[in-house]
């Protein structure tokens, strides 16, 4: 009985003092945490890379298929075949889609914000570490510049968030958000890899693309709602300092360019920037890219795995289609608007949208029905008969750069033949005739003041460049924004084929320069401010 | 050396012998050793075979058999003058025998000698003990017990008297084992199996006699006043009266907390699964809602109100002394459960201190009890149906809908091309009148389903070994085709004490689950517009007719091929698709608890146990080609798929607990508790999928051969370390006292917030004992009572402290790269969620406990709410765990039992309870004055907010636009054209005035006035919270029948019928995925049919698809959840029957058999998204199944 009492009265002593401080402590083990991350080169280089998901995030990625993106239609582009949400002004400031793509951009913000804080802990190579730094600069004021472009004053936030408290953040004056856009970007010009050096990987951003950026953020500055004119020189400066370096160039072949991009063969001479998609590796998936089942593709509503499948959502505006009705030669009227779609089972029955309206007058008033064509997908490689695709998309093409470089020139000192040379490389490309500032025999178009040139960069960039993410942004530097889409919805009536959708172009009003500041922020941070007119 | 204390002799047979001699023996000069062993001992051994036989169960018990001759063994023996001891020691030697005697009484100088050959034990017997004082007998096979000769002893002159009698608990059952003594000599006997007893007594001397029993009060009983049965009281008492109060129990009289006690009976009279099934209703303050009628659904069970916003409410469970916070409610055979009670306030939960906020439901299992193997066997069989149907459109009122709907497809198909002319048109349409349609209602849940549950146990003991084994096989079909709920469950207990100071028992349960089938709540995937992908959505909305006219064929293929060819629509046929679907869910729960208790001294007590719980589960899913997810398809890039999971979870505690009890000066009553628990949790995840699987053939195991996707590993580990203590004082019964602190802390916060205190403190007058209260004789008990405590929540992730970095792979330049980001955002200051709480309550009984009742009324404040909060998209995170915001609940709670009748063939009593609870929002996250609360069902309406939590207002408010009817002709002004142009006086609920609205559009009530509808025209529409809840249970029992009726209500809350936002709203899809309607959308608005209730077919959507009042509806109900009659053999029958049983009853049970509702889903019991913030909501949900049972339950 005294063992047993000893051997009790010892099990409880046991039990009662053993460290249960060590007990308490357990640690994550199935996850990393930011401050056991950073260690090498290695690590450094995982975490960049993180920072370009922002754009092919699945879901939310800012360039991923059916995004936001820059990209609230309608345009005197294109448009989107339905009614109600974000592509029919309709949304407001409840809008899920501009909720996500605001959480997204301040995500990858703070993802930058968190890599810079970071990228001096690691031991290795320092003008590797410099690169590294000067590309979470530039993606950093990247998403800045989509931002403030987006939504005017936005909160400025240059360190990355360590608490749930402390969370109201005042909003900066677009005028201070460009300029650290500038300032950062600017930075990051110094540090990051030249186009050709040899370990970059294609889409990661080189000095070039940093310069055409810069380009177009001064551009941005210099129009509405900035307007501080002074920009322009900027804007031309940087242009120019891609062009001078000699390292990119267009394509000769305007389509061979599209057929490089579906075929994920990079061609980076002219696509200098692009945001990555890839069709579905099991067990790997991301994002589709804008070629997808609900992207910008031709319609082909029955799966195919000659020419893909996508949905008949997106159709042209009457503008565009107007535009390339100057130049019969330009072969980018065909390729940009695909005249054809795919029916029936057979996804190779190409049936021309033409043919289905018998009267020149119907092809007219009709022309609406036809899908953009720039992203095919019976180029792609790998081209399952699915929903994902993984054409990439531009971000940045040379042909751009061309022509802010041209329109900078013009603002700054008119229509010179600087000016009009860089112009015509663009359309002599696409087969259309030049443009002359004099009167000689081949002139087609003649140029004769600042505002005619600027009228005729308005409808190049248009005819090249469209469909590419720039569309409504560059409505709205240049002020005009609002009576373009007004406009649009006349022309459904001009062309007695009034549809629902001439009411959704109707709907437009001054306040949609600026896209709402979503819900959540306006609640959850007690000093945002909404933009006015939401 | 001989010599075997029972103790020994026990563990020499494995188990418990069975005599009388114990140490105390020591003394006495003289045993009488009684007739315990009656004549008829042959049929008892028969009817033990037949126990036996029956249970299939092998187990080694003691058992007493008679000593005749014929079981005798032969012995041979040959001795010399030797003591007697060497003649035992040589018969012990040669056969299986062992004696049991007093040393003090053999004759040690004696010397015997004998030499026989092939005699009876009891002739040698016999002969070496003529010459001596002693006698013998043989009470068993195995043991012979040596005495002194009683009677020969001495001469006696004086009366010999023999008593009799019969010694039962306050059951009346008969107690085995039970001793009665004549006080202060040593003479006494001891009860056999019917608990009868016979004494010879001397009536001269022996007047007073002490009847005593393990675990009952001992009694002294003059013999003059002696009556022929004789009742022991429990000390423990009955368990009626007894209430368990977590880590000791009090008297239900001496409580002074909020405990419910669930009538445990009751609760099993319900012929279901688990208990939660049958729990709604049986007690106040618990507010029991399933998911829905699936076999294995979960059921969100929330005692006196939701504390916290986003985190689980669900309250601690702790089962036979084990806490476990997310218990499956399955693994717990109802037919297991003794005892079952709720702690509601703090001052009763402040004992499980860190995780008690949410309320405590402590569920005690049977144990094994004195007395001899008592054999139990219940077996059920129910038949469930599904009486329930949603009347849909029939093919006629289908084709003039889709008509309305898309003109021009209709023609194309299910008009067959006729020229667009009316009367043609009709003509065409007519043709569909003849056609039937396909019932897919009647297809997926139309065959009654069978539900089998048998228990089998053996239960009984000694006073020194109880043993309890049991088995359970319950095998629940779903009325959905190819679902349903397979358990199988093994369950064992031992309690041995092992000295009189110390005890030790196990209690462990091994539990197999099966539950496979389609779930149709989480079938679906909610980001599809339309939500069609759900299973019920897809019943309702396939189409009745094709245009062929075949509904054969509608049925019995994957799609409709003359609509959908390529087979890509977003409803796939349902039956096809869930007869064809594979999902497999088992669960194997391993549930292992031991303890020790060491007595150090009379009022000191050491408890030490520990325990384990285990749970393994593997998930299956696998979708072949003819399913909607593995079609083969161009819509579906997984081709045949399938996945799996399989979890670990191992949950280890271990507590230790010290327990002073004593009384001073009679009065003063003293327990005090002190405590020392640790626990940790360890879940183990592996999965792994593939797509595109080549052999479907191999299901499953077939995945081996598809395209793998990434595996998944996971892993996470939680630990707590509790001090506790506890006071409790009463003087007199009639003030009583009880004060409580506890001290957690848990790994999931960081060091310095890892310690909390969760103190409490009650305090009770039994004011019934005062004498002011004599004059109110009628009163016979009554109390009031105070209580108010603090208790604490950690329900948050393991890690959530620690920000964590995500992974994954992105492609860079054509190859997919490793990629790190930011995941989630750890907070290093979260620390316990704290609810204070205080209980007033009053517990009165009144003519004799007649009639009794008892209210409660309480307020619960939680702060520092753990909140995963919004964060504004800002910080670059969208949520992150906060201590914020505050949440109150006030309640009132009235129980009342009566016994209306008591008579000797009718008995009636009555229980009624009703319980009352208001939520408040006291704070919110950081500046916000509302939180959305979202449901994810359907692609166009996730990310419209369903739910509103204001500030000052309740949680699960219903959130959206007023309905106003539709648009009609005379809120448009005419132009001679025929142009309709909405009145510039009425407001739109479009954000245009031109296109939209048209007349029959959905029309919105504008509530500011503004002449357009927008987002601040969103009010509160609805409340998914009821404004009572209870349950009333009539029990009726008239000579061997009785009867129970239960009822059980929710009265005033709101349900959102989303069901209806879709099949009462034609809205315009793809022709691939038209829907079919409810009936009640054949009265829409259309020009021939102008009413004001349902949109027209078309009607466009307002814009952001807007959730609106039209589908709120009233969601009371009162349900007769129970009706049961059962008859029960009498004790003469069974009598009769020889004791081949001891009691047998049989049963009818009805389930859900009768609901009166106004609600026209399948079931207003329902909560399709069970959170704090959006109860009520309903859409595409397993309906119920009404259960008409047959049982059995019967005693051996």
């Amino acid at each position: 009985m005294k063992n047993l009492n000893k051997l009790i009265v010892s099990i409880t002593i046991f039990l009662t003092f053993f460290s249960c401080k060590k007990f308490l402590e357990t640690k994550p083990t199935d996850f990393i945490t930011p401050e056991n991350y950073y260690n090498n080169e290695r690590e450094a280089t995982t975490a960049l890379l993180g920072l370009y998901t922002a754009f092919n995030d699945n879901g939310n990625g800012l360039y991923a298929g059916n995004a936001l993106t820059g990209w609230v239609l309608p345009t005197d582009e294109v448009f989107r075949n339905t009614t109600s949400g974000v592509n029919c002004l309709t949304y407001d400031f409840t809008d899920g889609t501009i909720g996500n793509y605001w959480n997204q951009c301040y995500r990858y913000i703070n993802n930058c914000n968190s890599f810079l804080e970071n990228i001096d802990k690691p031991v290795m190579d320092s003008t590797r570490r410099e690169v590294l730094r000067g590309e979470a600069l530039f993606l950093r004021a990247y998403i800045y510049f989509l931002l403030t472009s987006q939504f005017g004053d936005v909160p400025l936030k240059l360190n990355s968030t360590q608490s749930v408290s402390g969370v109201n953040i005042s909003f900066s004056s677009s005028k201070d958000v460009y300029a650290q856009v500038l300032k950062d970007m600017i930075l990051a010009e110094g540090k990051v890899y030249d186009i050709d050096a040899s370990k970059q990987q294609p889409v990661r951003v080189s000095k070039q693309v940093v310069r055409g950026i810069l380009a177009r953020v001064n551009l941005y500055m210099a129009g509405y709602p900035l307007l501080e004119t002074a920009r322009y020189q900027d804007a031309r400066d940087w242009a120019k300092k891609v062009v001078d370096a000699n390292k990119n160039a267009l394509n000769s072949d305007y389509t061979q360019l599209w057929i490089n991009i579906a075929r994920d063969a990079y061609d980076l001479r002219e696509n200098m920037w692009e945001a990555e998609f890839q069709a579905p590796q099991p067990p790997y998936f991301r994002a589709s890219g804008w070629g997808g089942q609900t992207g910008l593709g031709i319609a082909c509503p029955q799966a195919n795995t000659d020419v893909g499948y996508v949905l008949d959502w997106y159709k042209i505006a009457y503008s565009l289609s107007d535009r390339y009705r100057t130049d019969s030669s330009d072969i980018r009227y065909n390729w940009n608007i695909a005249p054809f779609f795919y029916r029936g089972n057979s996804g190779t029955w190409e049936t021309s949208r033409d043919s289905l309206n018998t009267t020149p007058a119907l092809r007219v008033q009709r022309v609406i029905d036809k899908n953009p064509g720039k992203l095919r997908r019976k180029f792609e490689v790998i081209r399952p008969a699915v929903g994902t695709s993984g054409m990439n998309f531009p971000i940045l093409r040379y042909a751009d750069v061309l022509l802010m470089y041209a329109e900078a020139e013009n603002e700054l000192n008119g229509p010179t033949t600087t000016a009009i040379n860089l112009l015509n490389l663009t359309r002599v490309r696409a087969g259309c005739k030049k443009l002359y500032s004099t009167t000689a025999t081949e002139s087609y178009f003649l140029i004769t003041d600042k505002d005619s040139f600027k009228r005729a960069i308005q409808d190049e960039r248009s005819r090249e460049l469209c469909f590419e993410f720039v569309r409504r942004n560059d409505l709205i530097r240049w002020g005009i924004y609002q009576q373009t889409i007004l406009a649009e919805s006349a022309k459904f009536i001009s062309n007695n084929y009034q549809t629902v959708m001439s009411s959704v172009f109707n709907r437009v009003l001054d306040k949609h320069n600026f896209l709402p500041i979503p819900v959540s922020e306006l609640s959850l941070n007690n000093l945002a401010k909404q933009n006015p007119g939401w | 050396m001989f010599q075997h204390s029972p103790e020994e002799l026990s563990k020499q047979r494995g188990l418990q012998t069975i005599l009388i001699l114990n140490s105390q023996c020591q003394s006495m000069k003289k045993i009488l050793l009684l007739d315990v062993f009656s004549s008829k001992r042959k049929q008892d051994k028969i009817i033990l075979v037949m126990k036996l036989t029956i249970a299939s169960i092998i187990l080694v018990v003691s058992q007493v058999f008679a000593s005749d001759v014929s079981s005798q063994k032969k012995v041979s023996l040959k001795i010399q003058n030797a003591p007697i001891k060497k003649v035992f020691n040589e018969i012990e030697r040669k056969t299986n025998y062992r004696f049991i005697f007093n040393d003090d009484i053999l004759p040690s100088e004696q010397r015997v000698n004998i030499e026989v050959d092939n005699e009876y034990v009891s002739t040698v017997l016999d002969r070496v003990l003529a010459s001596t004082n002693l006698t013998y007998k043989i009470p068993s096979e195995t043991v012979i017990v040596i005495a002194a000769k009683t009677i020969s002893s001495a001469p006696n002159f004086l009366p010999i008297k023999t008593i009799s009698g019969r010694i039962v608990n306050e059951r009346g059952e008969p107690l085995e084992g039970a001793s009665v003594k004549v006080k202060g000599v040593s003479k006494g006997a001891v009860t056999n199996s019917n608990g009868e007893y016979k004494l010879q007594i001397d009536e001269a001397k022996d007047k007073i006699l002490v009847v005593s029993f393990a675990g009952y009060a001992q009694q002294e009983i003059t013999v003059s006043k002696l009556t022929s049965t004789i009742t022991l009281v429990s000390l423990v008492e009955d368990l009626q009266d007894v209430v368990v109060i977590g880590y000791g129990n009090v008297r239900k009289r001496d409580v002074t907390v909020a405990v419910a006690k669930v009538n445990v009976e009751d609760l099993q009279k319900a012929p279901v699964m688990s208990f939660d099934q049958a729990l709604a209703g049986r007690a106040t303050g618990i507010q029991v809602v399933s998911q829905d009628g699936q076999p294995g659904a979960p059921v969100n069970i929330v005692i006196r109100g939701n504390n916290s916003l986003t985190q689980d409410n669900s309250p601690l469970y702790v089962i036979d002394g084990f806490p476990i916070e997310n218990p499956d409610n399955n693994v717990i055979n109802p037919a297991e459960i003794e005892s079952f009670e709720i702690l509601k306030d703090a001052s009763a939960t402040a004992i499980y201190g860190a995780r008690g906020a949410n309320g405590v439901i402590l569920i005690t299992t049977k144990k094994g009890k004195t007395g001899p193997p008592r054999i139990e066997f219940q077996a059920l069989r129910s038949t469930q149906k599904v009486l329930q149907r949603i009347e849909l459109m029939n093919p006629y009122e289908y084709v003039q809908y889709l008509y309305e709907l898309n003109p021009t497809n209709t023609l194309a198909t299910y008009l067959r091309n006729v020229p667009n002319d009316p009367v043609l048109i009709d003509s065409v349409m007519n043709i569909y009148k003849k056609f039937k349609g396909a019932d897919f209602q009647d297809a997926v849940f139309g065959q009654p389903a069978p539900f089998v549950n048998f228990n089998l146990s053996m239960r009984g003991g000694t006073d020194k070994t109880k043993y309890s084994l049991s088995g359970n096989y319950a095998n629940q079909e779903g009325v959905v085709v190819n679902s349903g709920y397979k358990r199988y469950q093994l369950k064992f207990s031992l309690d041995q004490t092992i000295s009189s100071k110390l005890k030790a028992g196990i209690n462990s349960t091994v539990t197999y689950t099966n539950q496979y089938g389609v779930q149709p709540v989480g079938s679906g995937t909610s980001g599809l517009a339309g939500g069609t992908s759900y299973l019920m959505a897809s019943v309702w909305g396939y189409r009745p007719v094709s245009y062929t006219g075949n509904i054969d064929s509608l049925l019995d293929l994957p799609n409709d091929v003359a609509i959908d060819p390529s087979n890509t629509s977003q409803i796939f046929n349902p039956l096809y698709s869930t007869k064809n679907e594979y999902h497999q869910n088992n669960q194997l729960n391993i549930f292992a608890n031991s303890y020790l208790e060491y007595q150090i001294s009379r009022n000191l007590k050491l408890r030490l146990s520990a325990g384990v719980n285990q749970t393994g589960i593997r998930r299956e899913n696998f979708y072949n080609s003819q399913t909607s997810r593995g079609r083969i398809a161009s819509t579906n890039p997984n081709g045949v798929n399938g996945d799996y999971s399989i979890s670990n979870s191992t949950n280890i505690t271990n507590e230790n607990t010290l327990t002073y009890n004593n009384t001073f000066k009679k009065n003063h009553r003293l327990n005090v508790l002190a405590g020392f628990t640790n626990q940790s949790n360890v879940v183990k995840t592996n999965a792994g999928s593939a797509t595109n699987v080549p052999n479907e053939s191999l299901g499953m195991s077939g995945l081996s051969q598809g395209v793998p996707g990434i595996p998944f590993v996971g892993s996470t580990k939680n630990t707590l370390v509790s001090l506790l203590s506890r006071v409790v004082y009463d003087y007199k019964s009639k003030y009583l006292f009880t004060a409580s602190l506890r001290a957690d802390a848990s790994s999931k916060f960081s060091d310095e917030n890892k310690w909390s205190y969760f103190p409490s403190f009650s305090a009770a007058w039994r004011f019934s004992k005062e004498k002011f209260m004599d004059k109110l004789r009628f009163v016979t008990d009554a109390k009031i009572r105070y209580g108010r405590g603090s208790t604490g929540n950690n329900r948050v992730s393991d890690f959530v402290t620690f920000s964590s970095l995500a992974s994954g792979y992105t492609p860079v330049g054509g190859t997919f790269n490793y990629i790190t980001n930011l995941g989630t955002l750890g907070n290093r200051a979260l620390r316990w969620e704290t609810t204070n709480d205080n209980n007033l309550g009053i517990d009165v009984e009144l003519f004799k406990g007649k009639l009794s009742f008892t209210i409660d009324v309480y307020e619960k404040v939680t702060s520092d709410l753990l909140l995963n909060a919004p964060l504004p998209g800002s910080s670059g995170f969208t949520s992150g765990f906060k201590n914020i915001g505050k949440v109150s609940n006030r309640g009132l709670e009235f129980s009342i039992n009566t016994n209306n009748i008591k008579r000797k063939n009718f008995t009636w009593t009555t229980n009624f309870n009703i319980s009352f609870n208001r939520s408040k929002v006291l704070e919110l996250a950081e500046n916000q004055e509302f939180q959305f609360g979202f449901v994810g069902w359907n692609g166009n309406y996730n990310s419209s907010p369903l739910y509103i939590a204001k500030k000052g207002q309740q949680l699960g408010l219903m959130f959206g636009y007023v309905s106003d009817g539709v648009y009609q002709y005379s809120d448009f002004d005419k132009s001679p054209t025929g142009v309709y142009t909405l009145r510039n006086d009425v407001t739109t609920s479009y954000t245009t005035r031109t296109s939209l609205p048209t007349p029959g559009s959905i029309k919105l009530k504008d509530l500011n006035g503004d002449g357009v509808i927008t987002a601040a025209d969103r009010t509160v529409i609805g409340n998914g919270n009821p404004l009572h809840t209870g349950g009333i249970t009539n029990n009726f029992t008239y000579k061997n029948f009785e009867l129970s009726i239960f009822f059980q209500w929710s009265y005033g809350n709101d349900i959102y019928n989303a069901n209806r936002l879709v099949f009462e709203n034609g809205s315009p899809n793809s022709p691939l995925n038209m829907l079919n309607m409810y009936k009640s959308y054949t009265n829409r608005w259309s020009p021939t049919n102008q009413t004001n209730d349902m949109p027209r077919a078309n009607p466009g959507l307002p814009p952001g698809n807007y959730y609106w009042s039209r589908v709120v509806e009233d969601g009371s109900y009162l349900r007769l959840k129970t009706l049961s009659l059962g008859y029960s053999l009498s004790p003469k029958t069974i009598k009769k029957l020889k004791n081949a049983v001891n009691g047998l009853r049989v049963y009818i049970a009805t389930q859900n058999l009768l609901t009166f509702t106004n609600y026209t889903g399948f079931d207003p019991e329902v909560n399709a998204r069970p959170t704090a913030l959006t109860p009520g909501f309903d859409y595409s949900v397993y309906p119920r199944a009404n259960t008409v049972t047959f049982g059995i339950n019967a005693n051996f």
